[in-house]
């Protein structure tokens, strides 16, 4: 078991050579002309024109108004990620906290319709919600960009199995002491879902920035 | 559910006013607009519509360009699902095996999940290139003349390889993380017992990654299904071949460039269909496979 033994380095080797290759010939041909890639394919040599390139690409106008900059693209994708994983976390966080801990009528109802939204990605009904957002006039807003993402389900389903999984004597105890629901929330769910909170914000975050299809 | 819950009238409903809001607005509203307007043709520049009940239905089933773009999706999602998961479970097993620069290698191979589907899609295109990709100059090597966007067969290829590719570091992830979560004395206890590695790893580790298998194989699907899009994109785009896409990329093509909006929302509700039906069977025969403690 505590063996070295070279094949596994050999397939680790090729696994990373496979992955990493192909970002590290895109950034050194990055620094070359699009003339000279052109003559002479992908490279692996440094190239003369590192600060040509990435100020062309952070600073050159165009786009449908020709005023939209690389710098203005990282801005949007910025506002969208940080708005996208923010706004999550705080809705399915309230929505995950109702569903676990109050005995309430409809409760079993609210959560199959918020788990239906996982079926159904935002690319499968993208042209209706475009429509939606058109009526209610989004076109074109970062409120448009970020909302109707966070009609999914992900956010709520992930807080809720943390939620099950937190002793329920935390609860008992925090009833003796005479807390009510939203003194519990604050000062008992939120500081213990800290880490958990921490790795869904890296999720959505780069889910938001990678966000491709939606054109609203 | 908990043993101790709160009952309050007011406090669950407006906890969950906010959520319910936006997934109401922005998801049951579309969605039954797309079922409305699926019965509809709509005029493409926006001329009003007239009832055309099943017909969209029917002119896309009928369709054997349809069908064909289904099938393709079919393969496409079960090589993208089977080849992404058997390499990053093969990958996981290597790093988790290792002791020597193990973290080095976790490291490298995680980076990579950063990258976004169309940037993955743009670096294959490079790699693709008809003039300077270095794929295509190997391919020839073997007699293989590759015609990316032009090809049928060879443009499919290289949406796999791109694809897999750029999802092989999100399943090394979690399996990576399930693998560490099996605990030290089930390894041993299963050392002891048998010699042959391979099999330890069939017999003892895999049942147990089982739960994060199939988390990893729904997640993969919809992957290949509706989040390769961007990748689709950058490589068809453009390109004046009948190339392979997929069904989601077509309800987009339908929809935004052919203006046609009744056929699009049609495709969709059929999508709607497809994902339902694929999920509840994914639930009900293979999670009863799948045993959590």
């Amino acid at each position: 078991m505590y063996r070295l033994k070279i094949t596994d380095h050999i397939i680790l080797l090729l696994g990373v050579f496979v992955m990493m290759a192909p970002v590290v010939v895109a950034f050194f041909t990055s620094t070359h002309e699009a003339a000279e890639i052109h003559r002479n394919g992908l490279t692996l040599r440094w190239g003369n024109h590192f600060v040509e390139t990435y100020n062309a690409v952070l600073n050159r106008e165009g786009g449908f108004t020709g005023q939209v900059t690389g710098m203005r693209m990282l801005m949007n994708s910025l506002i969208l990620g940080i708005g996208f994983a923010v706004g999550k976390i705080v809705l399915s966080m309230l929505a995950a906290y109702a569903i676990v801990y109050f005995r309430f009528r409809l409760g079993t109802l609210f959560f199959w319709m918020i788990f239906t939204t996982l079926l159904l990605p935002l690319e499968v009904r993208i042209l209706p919600s475009y429509e939606v957002m058109h009526q209610l006039h989004l076109i074109n807003t970062y409120t448009g960009l970020i909302v109707p993402l966070l009609a999914s389900a992900t956010g709520t389903f992930f807080f809720r199995q943390f939620f099950k999984s937190i002793p329920d004597e935390l609860l008992e105890a925090a009833r003796i002491d005479g807390a009510g629901p939203i003194k519990f929330f604050f000062d008992v769910i939120v500081p213990l879902s800290k880490t958990m909170v921490a790795a869904i914000f890296i999720i959505m975050f780069v889910y938001g920035w990678n966000q491709y299809l939606c054109q609203c | 559910m908990k043993r101790v819950q709160f009952s309050s009238p007011t406090l669950p409903y407006l906890f969950l006013l906010p959520q319910m809001a936006v997934i109401f607005i922005f998801f049951y509203w579309p969605s039954v607009q797309a079922v409305k307007s699926s019965f509809f043709l709509e005029d493409p520049f926006g001329f009003g519509s007239s009832f055309v009940g099943f017909d969209n239905y029917k002119g896309i089933l009928e369709s054997a360009e349809y069908r064909s773009i289904a099938g393709f999706t079919a393969i496409f999602t079960a090589l993208v699902t089977f080849f992404s998961l058997s390499l990053g479970l093969l990958l996981a097993v290597k790093a988790d095996a290792v002791i020597r620069g193990s973290s080095a290698y976790k490291t490298v191979l995680i980076s990579v999940y950063a990258i976004a589907p169309p940037v993955a899609g743009l670096i294959g295109m490079m790699f693709f290139d008809q003039h300077i990709g270095p794929f295509v100059r190997f391919a020839a090597l073997f007699g293989w003349d590759m015609k990316i966007g032009l090809n049928y067969f060879d443009t499919a290829f290289a949406m796999v390889v791109v694809s897999v590719w750029k999802q092989i570091p999100y399943n090394f992830i979690f399996f990576l993380s399930g693998l560490q979560g099996i605990p030290v004395s089930v390894r041993e206890a299963a050392a002891l017992d048998c010699r042959s590695g391979f099999r330890r790893f069939w017999t003892v580790i895999l049942p147990l990654l089982a739960p994060t298998a199939f988390f990893l194989f729904v997640i993969n699907v919809t992957y290949s299904l509706f989040d390769t899009f961007g990748i689709v994109d950058v490589m068809v785009k453009d390109k004046a071949a009948n190339n392979p896409i997929t069904l989601v990329y077509k309800v987009y093509m339908d929809g935004f460039r052919g203006n046609d909006l009744g056929g699009s929302s049609a495709q969709s509700v059929i999508l709607m269909i497809v994902v339902f039906v694929l999920t509840v069977f994914q639930f009900r025969f293979l999670e009863r496979r799948v045993h959590y403690n």
